[in-house]
């Protein structure tokens, strides 16, 4: 397998924006290819979950192509829920790591204000298993009862978790690109409404507009592709034997470390799929940065701080820097390669070698940890 | 209470030991076919939630709890805004006529004061 390389990265600014979904990935695939200093490509990845049913569109990686000017280019379109920009970064590597291309342009997008927030709840509910969907379940519902689990099982407590909150805000406040560019405290995230007990408002993260790119090459550059790792886990998680845990971030950061030949130590900096506040502990115990339980230490004691030993969502993360669905999982590659690269506008660890994303599509149903490694 | 008079629960089984509130053609275990199967309906809470922002048709907050039975499986079922099961409490699952499983208090189920 060749070694693949980030030549080029662009993300436009995140949160309701009036653009087009087609405005929105022509904008972050324009700066990328500028980046990038290329301007042809041997295949050409689009992601988004479900512009079908957020804009009514559709055959969105042949529209992108022909207004980029890049046709006859091979394309099409990658979806594995919301790590879909995730599933799209490696569907991009397998490409180049294979020899078959020499470039490729990966682009991920998801326009979803334009419907009300009630349609785009059924949207997302939509992603769970029907079983649970049928006794009334939502994705925030599964959330909560994982997130209840963990605080009964590690004696995590809400105000504890509102501490996820209040940094990704404080770190979001610093980022152009976030949602959400405003500080909050304890006090604002307690008494936010409940959406579903135990997660409040500011416990979820925001219905966001976004898009992203990343030109991948097989000529070396700043960025290595170190490693990655995928898996899928049961639609229903009645079916799973662990609540507060999943083993599909499990297998796929093991993948991903095996890949790269590193251990989690060696991560300095890593984005962590916080669509809930909870599975930022989680999913930074699943990846193995953390025991289980020791997530809710790190956080209380300041490690995953910007300026902490392990900084978690130095960019905000999904809960400040917003999430359009398809788009956060290729959003965080952005963000790690802007802080590898020392480039990122918010306070950031600097020096830094590897930075490691973890990406959760549906309930945990398809989820993915990618490895980044500057090189100097 | 005569626990007896509770109705057995419909599952999915495998020959293999495993089971499953949830209907699916094959094991994720061992990839047999999965055959129906009634178990006890006793467990006990592992977690709850109540709804607040419901999905469409919804109006009112409604609880949902993740039981695990004594089986040795989890099964989701509703449960009355207001009647709040304790975790690690046991409970028993019926099917009502809506088709859906929901939590049964037994006579010695305390209920949270939440």
């Amino acid at each position: 397998m060749k070694n693949v390389w980030i030549a080029g990265i662009g993300m436009t600014k995140f949160g309701r924006r009036k653009d087009s979904l087609e405005d929105m990935i022509l904008e972050a695939a324009r700066i990328a290819l500028v980046d990038s200093g290329y301007d042809d490509f041997d295949a050409v990845y689009v992601g988004a979950m479900h512009p079908e049913g957020f804009l009514g569109t559709s055959n969105l990686a042949s529209v992108i192509t022909d207004y980029l000017g890049l046709v006859p280019a091979p394309a099409m379109r990658v979806e594995s829920a919301s790590s879909t920009g995730a599933a799209l970064f490696t569907a991009g590597f397998h490409a180049v790591a294979s020899g078959d291309c020499r470039r490729v342009l990966i682009i991920a997008g998801e326009v979803m204000t334009r419907v009300p927030t009630s349609k785009a709840t059924h949207i997302l509910s939509q992603v769970i298993d029907g079983d649970e969907r049928r006794h009334g379940a939502t994705m925030p519902a599964l959330a909560a009862l994982s997130t209840r689990r963990y605080m009964v099982e590690y004696g995590l407590t809400s105000r504890e978790l509102a501490l996820v909150a209040v940094k990704n805000h404080a770190n979001g406040a610093r980022n152009p690109y976030a949602h959400f560019q405003k500080e909050i405290t304890i006090e604002d995230v307690m008494s936010s409404k409940l959406i579903c007990d135990p997660l409040r408002l500011y416990d979820c993260s925001p219905i966001s507009d976004g898009a992203a790119a990343v030109v991948l090459t097989d000529t070396p550059s700043a960025i290595r592709v170190a490693g990655f790792g995928q898996a899928t886990d049961l639609i229903s998680v009645q079916m799973r034997s662990d609540l507060t845990h999943f083993t599909s971030t499990r297998i796929a950061a093991e993948r991903a470390f095996k890949m790269a030949g590193i251990s989690p130590a060696d991560i300095g900096t890593a984005e962590i799929h916080d669509a809930f506040t909870s599975f930022e502990i989680i999913g930074s115990e699943d990846v193995g940065l953390f025991p289980p339980g020791g997530g809710r230490r790190a956080l209380i004691d300041g490690i995953t701080q910007h300026d902490g030993r392990l900084p978690i969502n130095a960019s905000g993360g999904l809960k400040a820097r917003g999430h359009p669905v398809g788009t956060s999982g290729l959003a965080q590659v952005v963000e790690i390669v802007l802080q590898l690269t020392g480039k990122a506008q918010y306070p950031h660890p600097q020096g830094v070698r590897y930075g490691l994303t973890q990406s959760v599509g549906g309930l945990a149903t398809n989820n993915l940890v990618t490895i980044m490694e500057a090189i100097r | 209470m005569n626990k007896s008079l509770i109705p057995l629960l419909p599952i999915w089984k495998c020959g293999c030991g495993y089971g499953t509130v949830v209907e699916r053609p094959y094991c994720p275990k061992c990839h047999d076919l999965l055959q129906p199967f009634s178990t006890s309906p006793l467990g006990v809470v592992l977690s709850w939630t109540i709804i607040h922002v419901t999905p469409s048709g919804e109006t009112e907050p409604y609880g949902l709890a993740m039981v695990g039975l004594d089986i040795g499986i989890n099964a989701m079922a509703k449960f009355e805004h207001g009647k709040i099961p304790e975790i690690g409490n046991k409970v028993a699952i019926e099917i009502h006529e809506d088709g859906l499983r929901w939590i049964k208090y037994l006579p010695d189920t305390p209920l949270s004061d939440k």
